[in-house]
């Protein structure tokens, strides 16, 4: 660490900044299309790696870097224990149909569905975040997600089976819990991230956000996204840290017109400026305000090696990850 | 080798990335262009039996609450099937009317063949029933079914690993484009599927002129008011055959005419049992048992 960057103990505003240059992203997207084709998707993992790389790498907080640890050799296990997971199943489906009954075939089915729905999904998502949050790191620590399972199973269970009861009004209160868990569980070395907001004000950005949106005929919609995520920032906090995201949503607005029109007319190559755009937007708005010493916490005890790799690596299994983008569950951990 | 990878990377980034954009694009267009071929001969490879393990759950859940057939219909259904299909096959065994109130009839994984309740009252001759009957049988002969499993599974991993990153954060997914030339395929089979059928019927010694006929009025039906076609707006019915599964009836008509048009001498086919007074009994025993 430079003298410079050892001065900034002590201060009062952080800022997120993006340093990409999109000729290099437009480079490395298509070399990675190319070998992808050339080894029939096998390259996959490792584009995959690669990518996130470089774009972690293009992130910055007060000037220092974060960085992505993954590789492409583990996600590449990862998607093979996927599937074998998928033959298995298929197995199963199959000799249940040839042995004992085409009706039969329904019963591990229905099974694998309600395992699929009540417990393979939030592990999927628990899995995942923690996997990209233990191969991130900034100032070579790394970042981590510790939630109990019984808390994280039962918020969702209990989502699941509330959400159509209440005709859908149990959501926000779903949205509101989980968001609750998920940054709670969220840590840089040891430090808690915290969510502290109250339902009833969640319930009533929520209900603004729907009226509003019906009554413009879904115009509102990009100012809505915006509310959310204002709420769900201004209500985070990090040790003395507070955030607060100032997107306008007019600014998002602008955000999604890009993508809906430049990429199109594009053919998909302005891909890397449009995303540019729209990441710089993003970092730009989020603030930290407080007065804390980021750089001395990440000097503190350091628990990761020197070459930044953590002693739970090994214990975070990529097959989460791999099922998170196979089975597209969107995972969005801030940016 | 080794030289052209050291002489690569020092070239200017905008050098490289036109090359590689060179390059991917002959490789996507190659990849691309050999899915359908190659999609259609492995469908072809793949033995109905096995085609019908793998989807018989789906099918048997399918038609378990949808049959509306009494023995006697099953029985005349057949006898018609037998004009076009071999005594043996065992296809025949599989053609089924359901009740639905919607004109289609469709071929399912495993050789069925299911006609619903609505097509056979529109149907003005059994002549026309042949003609559907060889469309839907020259699909199982082609194996477009199968063909087309495969296509998707093809083309949906080739575009998720090529642009399913993109695609989550996209407006207009990527995958958009992917899913219109299935489309674009499906309306390529169907076509075939006619061209097909027409030499089905020309063996059997069967006038397409039903078939022709029964296009004409499907055309005039979507296109009617109340019709399928009638409810799209103007502004978007040039746009229609884009998104469609099926080429326009009219099109698929002209197309059969057109190939009949060859032939030497057209072909008049007259078997008692094809007589209009037999077709009208069969339409009423139908409607009987699958309207209640």
């Amino acid at each position: 660490m430079s003298n410079l960057e050892l001065s900034q103990t002590k201060q009062t505003r952080f800022h997120l900044s993006l340093d990409m240059h999109p000729l290099e992203m437009l480079y490395l997207i298509l070399e990675n299309i190319g070998l992808t084709i050339l080894t029939l998707g096998l390259y996959y993992p490792w584009a995959y790696a690669k990518k996130s790389r470089y774009l972690w790498n293009c992130i910055r907080l007060n000037g220092s870097a974060f960085s992505y640890h993954g590789t492409g050799y583990e996600l590449f296990v990862g998607y093979l224990k996927v599937f074998i997971f998928y033959i298995c199943f298929s197995l199963v489906v199959q000799a249940t149909t040839h042995f004992i009954s085409p009706q039969a075939a329904i019963i591990p089915t229905v099974a694998v569905i309600l395992l699929f729905i009540f417990y393979l999904l939030p592990a999927i998502i628990k899995g995942a975040i923690t996997f990209r949050l233990r191969r991130s790191s900034w100032l070579s620590n790394h970042f981590d997600f510790k939630v109990a399972n019984s808390n994280w199973f039962w918020t969702w269970a209990k989502g699941i089976v509330l959400m159509p009861l209440t005709l859908y009004l149990y959501y926000p209160a779903f949205e509101f819990h989980f968001t609750r868990l998920t940054i709670n569980g969220l840590r840089y070395k040891n430090e808690q991230l915290y969510f502290q907001a109250s339902l009833r004000d969640f319930y009533r950005m929520f209900f603004k956000n729907i009226l509003f949106t019906l009554l413009t005929c879904g115009l509102y919609l990009p100012w809505a996204t915006v509310n959310k995520q204002q709420f769900i920032w201004a209500h985070t906090s990090l040790r003395e840290i507070k955030f607060n995201y100032t997107m306008t949503g007019y600014q998002s607005l602008k955000i999604h017109l890009l993508y809906l029109f430049a990429l199109p007319i594009s053919l998909g190559l302005a891909y890397p400026w449009v995303l540019k755009y729209g990441l710089e937007n993003k970092l730009k708005a989020i603030h930290l305000n407080g007065e804390i010493d980021l750089f001395a916490i990440a000097q503190e005890n350091s628990s990761t090696t020197t070459n930044g790799a953590s002693s739970e690596k090994s214990t975070t299994p990529s097959i989460f990850e791999a099922a998170s983008r196979l089975s597209d569950t969107n995972i969005d951990i801030g940016f | 080798m080794n030289n052209f990878y050291k002489k690569f990377h020092h070239l200017s980034i905008i050098k490289k990335i036109l090359i590689l954009l060179f390059l991917n694009s002959i490789m996507i267009t190659i990849l691309t262009l050999s899915i359908d071929p190659f999609s259609s001969w492995l469908g072809k490879i793949i033995p109905l039996a096995y085609e019908e393990k793998i989807f018989n759950p789906a099918t048997t859940l399918f038609l378990k609450s949808r049959n509306c057939v009494n023995p006697l219909i099953k029985r005349e259904l057949k006898q018609y099937a037998r004009m076009i299909f071999p005594e043996n096959d065992p296809v025949i065994d599989k053609i089924e009317i359901i009740p639905l109130r919607i004109a289609n009839a469709f071929a399912l994984p495993g050789g069925h063949i299911i006609i619903t309740s609505k097509l056979i009252e529109e149907l003005k001759t059994a002549e026309a029933l042949l003609g559907v009957l060889a469309h839907e049988k020259a699909h199982i002969e082609l194996r477009h079914i199968s063909g087309a499993w495969i296509r998707t599974i093809l083309m949906t991993s080739l575009w998720s690993l090529l642009f399913g990153d993109i695609s989550g954060i996209l407006v207009i997914d990527p995958m958009t484009i992917e899913r219109m030339s299935n489309l674009k395929y499906s309306r390529d089979l169907e076509l075939a599927a006619d061209l097909h059928a027409l030499g089905i019927l020309r063996k059997n010694s069967i006038s397409p002129q039903g078939l022709i006929s029964f296009l004409e009025k499907l055309h005039l039906m979507e296109n009617s008011p109340g019709g399928t076609i009638s409810k799209i707006h103007d502004f978007t019915k040039p746009l229609l055959h884009l998104f469609s599964t099926h080429p326009d009836s009219l099109q698929r008509a002209n197309l059969i005419r057109a190939a009949t048009a060859k032939w030497s001498s057209p072909l008049v086919t007259t078997p008692e049992n094809l007589s209009l007074e037999n077709w009208k009994k069969y339409q009423n025993l139908i409607s009987l048992a699958c309207n209640h």
